[in-house]
């Protein structure tokens, strides 16, 4: 069974069939969404936080090989999402991390956000509304 | 600046310590307070940090200890001692004691003497902030928790979580480095370069943080370049704040179990 998560645990689980070694970033409190970014062995050129193998950070984060986590393999699992906790980031790597993850919302991207939220919230109504009149 | 505000008071906790390295077993002698922090609760501390056998250790042991309840309150109770205990005048001008080279080695005692104004800066600060922050701010710094509890607190910018965490590395390594000179024990160098970097940069980043804030009567003391803009910090994280709960709410929407952020998919690259 899950033991409840925090910000800071890593955490082992599937995505997309593989197995990943993830940082939780964040739990949100009200649907309990889980914010992850998991780290890859692909090396890119993007921003990313590269732990070395072996490091203290590996060694905390249970990683056996050098890992890169980058912005766009941050993940949003449901509550009751499968997984293992299998270390705490260290304190200076979290920082790192968020950093990756809160660059993401420039201006822009969080303008983008919130007309998409806007238009999807609607899409929702409008549908709850016709499921209603056929009824 | 809620945040910043108690993240003011906290930061009243943590460097005190910092003149540690500068004193000697004499010195407690008429402090009951003072020898009952070296006697009790340094010792702790210490314990963890002196038995290392590597840097890699060192690491990994100061970084779990901040995470810990015990590490917090045996800290708390140093606060304690410390708020309620007459505070030494302090000169800007203060030399190192030899007693730091003797027991931390030449080079960390190099390494602090070339950092000797943020050092001494810092306990200004300290020194100020004790006498004019508010009473509520003060109260905050004796909350009994891990001392990393502000890394994943949300309402703090994280270019202000990194300082507090240069500054708790700091308080953290000067309690244990004075807890080594006090008790003659001598260090190998390398642990003592370790902990002079974390002590100095540790004043220095605490210094720069009070410095700016707005009114703060130590901002003399730093050069103006390394001010830092903590008012657009707090602003540019509240607006990365807002968009993460956009992110949540469209996650929520998308109905699915797992999704990226923004809804982005993958380049399917990844091992």
């Amino acid at each position: 069974m899950n033991r409840a998560l925090g910000p800071r645990d890593a955490i082992r689980f599937h995505h997309e069939n593989k197995p990943r070694t993830g940082v939780v970033l964040s739990v949100d409190v009200e649907s309990g969404a889980i914010i992850v970014v998991y780290g890859t062995r692909t090396a890119k050129e993007r921003p990313c936080l590269f732990v070395p193998h072996p490091s203290p950070t590996a060694t905390m984060l249970d990683l056996n090989q050098p890992t890169y986590f980058y912005a766009e393999n941050i993940v949003y699992l449901q509550r009751d999402a499968t997984f293992k906790v299998v270390g705490r980031s260290p304190p200076g790597a979290f920082c790192s991390l968020q950093e990756l993850w809160i660059l993401r919302f420039t201006p822009n991207a969080v303008r983008d956000l919130a007309t998409r939220v806007a238009t999807e919230e609607i899409a929702t109504a409008i549908a709850a509304a016709k499921a209603n009149s056929s009824a | 600046m809620d945040a910043l505000l108690m993240f003011f008071g906290m930061s009243t906790e943590v460097p005190t310590v910092w003149a540690f390295p500068a004193l000697q077993r004499e010195d407690l002698d008429d402090n009951p307070q003072l020898q009952q922090v070296f006697d009790k609760v340094l010792p702790l501390l210490a314990e963890r940090l002196v038995g290392v056998a590597s840097p890699d250790e060192f690491e990994i042991a100061l970084d779990t200890m901040l995470g810990e309840q015990l590490i917090g309150d045996a800290y708390g109770l140093m606060v304690d001692l410390g708020l309620s205990a007459e505070r030494p005048a302090i000169d800007l001008h203060a030399e190192l004691r030899p007693e730091v080279a003797q027991f931390l080695g030449e080079q960390a005692a190099a390494h602090l003497k070339a950092h000797r104004r943020d050092l001494t800066g810092a306990l200004v600060a300290v020194d100020s902030l004790l006498q004019t922050a508010p009473k509520e701010a003060l109260e905050q710094a004796r909350v009994r928790r891990p001392l990393d509890w502000f890394v994943v607190d949300e309402n703090i910018p994280i270019p202000v979580r990194r300082l507090a965490l240069a500054w708790t590395y700091g308080a953290v390594c000067a309690a244990v480095g004075g807890h080594c000179i006090v008790n003659r024990h001598r260090v190998p160098d390398w642990l003592g370069v370790l902990l002079a970097h974390h002590i100095a940069t540790g004043a220095r980043q605490y210094l720069r943080y009070c410095a700016s804030l707005e009114g703060s009567p130590v901002r003399g003391l730093v050069p103006p370049e390394d001010l830092l803009p903590l008012a657009d910090f707090e602003q540019q994280h509240g607006h990365a704040m807002w968009g993460l709960r956009l992110s949540v709410l469209l996650h929520q929407q998308s109905g699915r179990s797992v999704s990226r952020l923004f809804g982005e998919s993958s380049d399917g690259d990844d091992e």
